[in-house]
């Protein structure tokens, strides 16, 4: 039996589905032994039965926050990690006020306040001297999102938070990126988007994962995928106000009915 | 443009108000200022009203805490107890925050920031929306936000709290535009007690801090336009400070 010891570890919340599963199978491919959180069972047991190399699963539900909580050391012991990315994320789509507030909560707690006390717990003593601590923020940091008013919030102070512990991080061996990604190609993306609308300009989870990968590599600080997102990221500098009308027009008027 | 003059009027004699965070600082001041104007203003505060020194006599006080999931049907319950049936302007003013090192941040203060500034504020906003939209006037939902929304090493979570008020807002404003004015303000570093809370000595730095009663001013003036965003900066005070010069203060 090989010695799994020396294999570099990785941590995917969220790797069961879409961009995730990306980022995992990326992950093995190259060698890393990957440690997979999600809360779908069977998604987790598939993994495994399927997986290419070595991955080790944990069922969490991230909106839990009490039960994390108490999970953070489990996985802190796991470590130390060389690269963690903290990937899951929801939404709930639709009229704000329609929306049930639990809906507003588990976003905010699945979005938010899990991977902040994940990236907290982790660089006391679970990430590795010279890390990489990816967050998966959202394009809507640049041009807002009415319809999905609690998940915008949760993507801009996840944003926000990357930045304030960059330099912090840093000087502990931990480089922080944060990533701006638009439409992805998957289920999540679908669900969440006004009905009938195309996917041709959705990324493709495989070329975000690699795009992801290699910003970490090169310790970004901020990586915008694409040139879509690049341009969307300077409108939204140079003229808030107005892509933000576009979003209501363009998303909040066509979205039928709320989902979560 | 009649009727936006009419609509900014009649903000700024405010009928029924509510500003939470309302028992210390910014929240204070302006509460001493929409009691000169109203008696139907209703403060709430973590602290007992009897350890309040100079609550106005007018107003309403109730003891409630942001961060508490319950903290908004609480408040509610108490407004629909007063006989109102429609708010005005609801002003969310309530944040806590600790400064320090990131790593060396707790979870218990990680959960109780972006609770209370953040996620108590969210419920408000969806809680209270009957409320504002039976407004006989243009009603107008307030968000405290802080200049530290655009990062602060010593602040992050409070950084990130702040980041995410902004971004519900920017996204509320036009989901409720037709309706009800969202608007987001962010102070600068004001003179309050926050920072010693939060474990910051200011010392003598607190002389070039903003005066909460100069916030309190330029936030309710702000709360009469319903702009979507403004800065209670420096730069604002030291125009505030030549105009004084002249005899036009704000």
């Amino acid at each position: 039996m090989s010695d799994l010891s020396n294999l570099p570890k990785a941590l995917v919340t969220g790797g069961v589905h879409g961009l995730g599963h990306a980022l995992v199978q990326q992950l093995l491919s190259r060698g890393y032994q990957v440690h997979v959180v999600d809360y779908d069972a069977n998604g987790l047991q598939n993994l495994r039965d399927t997986a290419s190399g070595n991955v080790v699963t944990y069922q969490l539900d991230l909106s839990d926050i009490t039960n994390l909580k108490g999970e953070i050391s489990n996985l802190v012991k796991q470590g130390p990690f060389d690269i963690v990315v903290l990937n899951a994320g929801i939404s709930a789509t639709g009229k704000f006020e329609k929306i049930p507030i639990e809906a507003h909560q588990k976003v905010l707690a699945v979005n938010l306040t899990a991977p902040m006390l994940l990236a907290n717990g982790l660089a006391k003593e679970g990430m590795s001297s010279k890390s990489s601590l990816v967050f998966i923020s959202s394009l809507s940091y640049a041009v807002g999102y009415p319809g999905a008013a609690s998940y915008a919030a949760s993507k801009d102070a996840l944003a926000i938070y990357a930045k304030s512990i960059a330099k912090p991080f840093a000087k502990i061996g931990i480089a922080v990126t944060c990533v701006f990604p638009g439409p992805v190609r998957t289920g999540h993306a679908e669900k969440y988007s006004p009905k009938g609308s195309s996917d041709k300009n959705r990324v493709a989870p495989e070329k975000l994962a690699l795009g992801i990968l290699k910003a970490a590599q090169a310790k970004k600080r901020t990586y915008y995928p694409g040139a879509a997102a690049k341009i969307s990221r300077v409108i939204g500098w140079i003229a808030p106000g107005f892509i933000t009308s576009k979003m209501r027009s363009l998303i909040f008027e066509k979205l039928d009915g709320e989902v979560f | 443009m009649l009727a936006y003059g009419h609509n900014m009027l009649k903000r700024w004699m405010a009928n029924n108000v509510i500003i939470t965070g309302a028992s210390d600082g910014i929240g204070l001041e302006l509460a001493a200022l929409y009691a000169a104007e109203t008696d139907s203003l209703v403060g709430v505060g973590r602290r007992p009203q009897d350890q309040l020194s100079n609550w106005p006599n007018n107003a309403s006080y109730f003891q409630g805490d942001q961060a508490n999931p319950d903290f908004a049907d609480q408040l509610l319950s108490h407004i629909k107890g007063l006989g109102w049936d429609h708010i005005d302007n609801l002003i969310v003013n309530a944040a806590v925050g600790e400064t320090g090192d990131p790593v060396d941040e707790t979870a218990e203060n990680i959960q109780l920031t972006l609770d209370t500034n953040l996620i108590g504020p969210i419920i408000l906003a969806q809680k209270f929306h009957p409320l504002l939209a039976a407004s006989p006037n243009r009603s107008c939902l307030t968000l405290i936000g802080s200049v530290a929304h655009k990062g602060a090493a010593n602040f992050a979570s409070y950084a990130a709290s702040k980041a995410g008020l902004a971004g519900f807002a920017r996204a509320l404003h036009e989901e409720w535009k037709h309706e009800i004015d969202v608007q987001i303000l962010h102070p600068g570093a004001t003179a309050t007690n926050m920072h010693e809370k939060a474990g910051l000595q200011l010392g003598k730095a607190r002389k070039y801090f903003i005066n909460p009663q100069y916030s309190a001013r330029k936030i309710k003036s702000e709360i009469s336009t319903g702009k979507p965003v403004a800065t209670i900066g420096h730069k604002a005070l030291a125009l505030d400070r030549v105009k004084n010069l002249f005899g036009a203060g704000v």
